[in-house]
């Protein structure tokens, strides 16, 4: 729930790239990233889930790499391509990450998930053949209170090895 | 939140920098990487109302490196990119092994050394492996530049010696000298969280690769700032290498540490790790200098 100060708050026009398209939002200066993408652009795939960094249920792709959105600045985000959970399928085919998930167990109550994926792409982008290990640790900042996360490292091990047949 | 940001800069110089930190004064705050910052202002225990970022100094962004010059890293650098780094890697482990282990990868992504050693959080990692890295930082503020050993910066929990509108602009870390090694271990519960203890090492053999002809250690989690325990260092310099000595080095550290209590950890568990990791990070520092006796 936001608070006001007795002083108008200085909105501020920003322009962010999201899945490819472009946004003019209006927010405020302080606002998060996580703010404009649910509360602004109505893209509630990332979720809210701590606000301090520690359970990854925000995270989208800044230029490919996962980030906090709950720790970005919206304004800070201009001029960066982000991508979030909705912007993967295409026309309704599920990512390969997506449907690795989907088929190997790996979401329950879903709220972990979309953080989860893209912490996966942001992986593959990196290491297209990880380790479990290396998996576990790109995962680390997500947490999951459902899957006890083996189908979750499972479901990442899956994906990249589709994708290298892919190729 | 509260929203109280009413203005927001983006500075392309230094000077530029620590010109508008003058003008708004108390009321404006650095943001760097932004991943302590933006906590503490979602907590509501921060309110500044000038947020002056440093995304646009782009000098603050570069690494440098040479073997007789040392490494100059600009405060924006980010823990992912010390992490990734091959120089850093081979010249300075204990930094790179402690840039990995900072939370997880999306904090890593967007967070910067100089953010990191600013907030001054005890518990971090990278101030500890500057410490036994003999690293100095070079601040920048209206009376101009100045320098300080990494360890002189740190006043108390979260607080720092930074002047008003004084920057961390660079780290620097001394040529990497012939005969040495370096390492961080760290431990917590959980990949991610903050040490429960973490001992970053650094020595360098006498040339005859038996004695220790130098050593410095930095600490995380053993007080309210990270520490540097200077008794253990000199029970150790100019013996030889045996885990008898890297024993009581470990009691030394523990001894001269006066860790916090607090949810994670007790004070006594925290002596405790640092007792049983001083031996392991010398043990292995030992190894990569060449030492025989640790293979």
């Amino acid at each position: 729930m936001k608070t006001r100060s007795m002083e108008a708050t200085t909105e501020t026009l920003m322009t962010l790239q999201v899945n490819g398209r472009t946004y003019r939002v209006t927010a405020p200066m302080q606002a998060l990233l996580i703010e404009a993408l649910r509360d602004h652009i109505g893209l509630t795939g990332a979720k809210y889930g701590c606000g301090m960094g520690e359970c990854g249920a925000c995270t989208v792709l800044l230029d490919g790499e996962p980030v906090c959105s709950c720790l970005t600045l919206a304004i800070e985000a201009q001029g960066r391509e982000i991508t979030t959970i909705e912007g993967l399928d295409r026309g309704g085919v599920l990512d390969p990450v997506q449907r690795a998930f989907a088929e190997m167990g790996g979401v329950q109550c879903g709220f972990c998930t979309p953080g989860m994926i893209l912490a996966a792409k942001g992986l593959l982008a990196r290491n297209p053949s990880p380790s479990e290990e290396e998996i576990r640790l790109a995962l680390s900042g997500n947490l999951c209170r459902c899957t006890g996360y083996m189908k979750i490292v499972d479901a990442v091990r899956v994906a990249s090895q589709e994708m290298g047949r892919a190729e | 939140m509260q929203e109280t940001v009413t203005g927001y800069e983006a500075p392309e110089t230094l000077d530029g920098a620590v010109s508008v930190l003058q003008q708004h004064g108390g009321d404006a705050k650095v943001l760097a990487g932004g991943q302590s910052l933006l906590v503490l202002l979602q907590q509501g225990l921060l309110a500044p109302s000038v947020l002056v970022s440093l995304k646009r100094v782009l000098e603050l962004r570069s690494i440098s490196f040479s073997p007789s010059d040392g490494m100059q890293i600009g405060a924006m650098v980010t823990q992912a990119e010390l992490e990734r780094s091959d120089v850093v890697r081979e010249h300075y482990a204990a930094l790179g092994e402690a840039a990995a282990v900072v939370a997880g990868v999306q904090i890593r992504n967007q967070g910067t050394l100089g953010g990191n050693i600013c907030h001054a959080d005890p518990t971090a990692d990278p101030p500890a492996a500057l410490i036994a890295l003999g690293a100095t930082l070079e601040l920048v503020g209206p009376a101009g530049k100045r320098m300080l050993p990494v360890e002189d910066f740190f006043r108390y929990f979260l607080e720092v010696d930074l002047a008003d509108a004084e920057v961390l602009a660079r780290v620097l870390l001394p040529p990497p000298a012939p005969r040495h090694g370096s390492a961080y271990l760290k431990h917590r519960l959980r990949h991610g969280d903050r040490a429960i203890a973490g001992v970053a090492a650094w020595v360098q053999l006498a040339k005859d690769r038996l004695r220790i002809e130098s050593i410095r250690i930095g600490l995380s989690g053993a007080g309210s700032t990270p520490l540097r325990p200077v008794p253990a260092e000199q029970l150790v310099r100019g013996h030889p290498a045996s885990e008898e000595l890297l024993a009581a080095c470990g009691e030394a550290a523990a001894a001269a540490c006066e860790p916090l209590d607090d949810t994670e950890a007790s004070a006594w568990y925290r002596r405790e790790m640092v007792r049983v990791l001083v031996p392991r990070a010398l043990s292995i520092s030992l190894r990569r200098a060449g030492s025989p006796a640790f293979r």
